[in-house]
């Protein structure tokens, strides 16, 4: 992809200068550092590498050097393209975007991203006087004295018949 | 047979119950949050049937959807599970709230959030606070409304076997607990290590919010209300990261921390 698209179907918001992304195909959040930023808000299909570079260069505080500049787009490309953030999966810019290999705390630092857990497995488990208390196989199984068995979570020693 | 629907939070949860009765008896005891809404279509469908008797007493089967939760239980324990399911359903389909899997203390009149995952500490640390001086919110969740305020769940505390011996408070702390929705002060995202540490450096607001949507509850399910209301929280909120050991020694000193902030103005 010579000139990045952002994926349809993302949820965002903005803190401060920075972006938070959700994405609901994949449970992830993103986090975009202001640089970051102004590199997607330009991937709109329209603009390649040199205009990036441009865009960021004239968003930017002043005195960013143009290599700076190049380095931060490569390395927000990459993190983007990493996260499954751009219009074609797998994109890797090919020869659009800088050969050279982009320093991976660059990346880290301009996308970052983690994974929301699903409600259940997200849940804390309260202890419980009594296994039956217990109402996901989670918790169950994660107390050592009971365990879960079809819907239900029972003493281990109805488990060995005991 | 009797359908009963309930809400909270923009969540609508239906009973189907063998009589009225019966559904009066099970849902006495939701928490306050609860409100009767019938009519209105709800999310999930809960059916209890009377599968018998022992000793005069009914006996229950509870089905979730097309899914049997338990089977013969007693009044209590049906009624226990029931109240269970209903809590456990309103974080993951609120629509008015986020629900942030955070420990929530209360200082001069704003809110400390703590997310974490499960097993990261929350219910310890929060305990700790409280000992410390702090007012008691809630030790796993947090409900943000769009303003970015924290609506204390106070629920009471649940420290787990091991550690509850040392930082053990009532259960009627939960009515002690703030009732109006409070501002955010601090979003403290704390890691346990062993020992006598408090390492506590700033975040961004923007480390904090993803930190936010990644322990919320209801994300999945409105990935929209999750950001509004994680960046409404952080806003005008300290934030910071970091290490922290024994719960009584980073309570105090992050109690410190918070004071010198200045809670007193509008703005941290």
């Amino acid at each position: 992809v010579s000139l990045p698209k952002q994926r349809d179907g993302l949820f965002s918001t903005s803190v401060d200068d920075e972006l938070i992304i959700f994405d609901p195909v994949h449970n992830q959040t993103h986090r975009l550092h202001r640089l970051a930023r102004h590199v997607w808000d330009r991937c709109d299909g329209s603009h390649d590498r040199a205009a990036l570079i441009e865009g960021l260069l004239a968003d930017a505080p002043p005195g960013l050097p143009e290599a700076e500049a190049a380095e931060i787009v490569d390395a927000t490309f990459a993190g983007l393209a990493e996260q499954n953030l751009l219009a074609e999966p797998g994109a890797t810019g090919g020869r659009a975007f800088s050969r050279r290999a982009v320093a991976r705390t660059l990346v880290a630092s301009l996308v970052a991203s983690l994974f929301v857990p699903s409600r259940a497995a997200a849940e804390s488990c309260p202890p419980a006087a009594d296994c039956s208390e217990y109402t996901n196989r989670t918790c169950c199984t994660a107390d050592p004295n009971c365990v879960w068995l079809v819907q239900i979570c029972v003493p281990n020693s109805v488990n060995d018949g005991g | 047979m009797t359908g009963v629907s309930y809400c909270a939070f923009g969540t609508v949860l239906t009973g189907v119950f063998p009589d009225a009765a019966c559904g009066a008896e099970l849902t006495e005891g939701l928490p306050a949050h609860w409100e009767r809404c019938d009519g209105r279509a709800a999310v999930r469908t809960f059916r209890i049937q009377r599968s018998g008797d022992v000793s005069g007493e009914s006996r229950y089967d509870l089905i979730d959807g097309d899914t049997p939760v338990i089977e013969g239980a007693d009044t209590r324990r049906t009624a226990a599970l029931l109240h269970g399911l209903f809590e456990y359903y309103v974080a993951e389909y609120a629509t008015t709230h986020a629900f942030f899997h955070a420990g929530v203390v209360v200082r001069h009149g704003k809110a400390i959030l703590m997310p974490g995952p499960s097993r990261a500490g929350k219910t310890t640390l929060a305990a700790a606070l409280v000992r410390a001086g702090a007012g008691y919110g809630d030790d796993d969740l947090a409900a943000v409304d769009r303003n970015g305020c924290v609506r204390a769940m106070a629920r009471p505390p649940r420290l787990r076997p091991d550690v509850a011996t040392d930082y053990a408070l009532p259960a009627t702390l939960a009515g002690t607990a703030v009732a109006d929705p409070v501002p955010v002060a601090a979003v403290l995202v704390l890691a346990y290590r062993p020992g006598p540490v408090l390492e506590l450096r700033p975040l961004d607001r923007g480390g904090a919010a993803i930190r936010l949507v990644a322990n919320c509850l209801n994300a999945r399910h409105d990935p929209d209300l999750a950001l509004r209301h994680a960046a409404a929280a952080v806003r005008g909120a300290w934030c910071g990261e970091g290490l922290r050991g024994d719960a009584v020694e980073a309570a105090a000193q992050i109690l410190d921390r918070i004071d010198n902030l200045d809670l007193t103005r509008s703005a941290v």
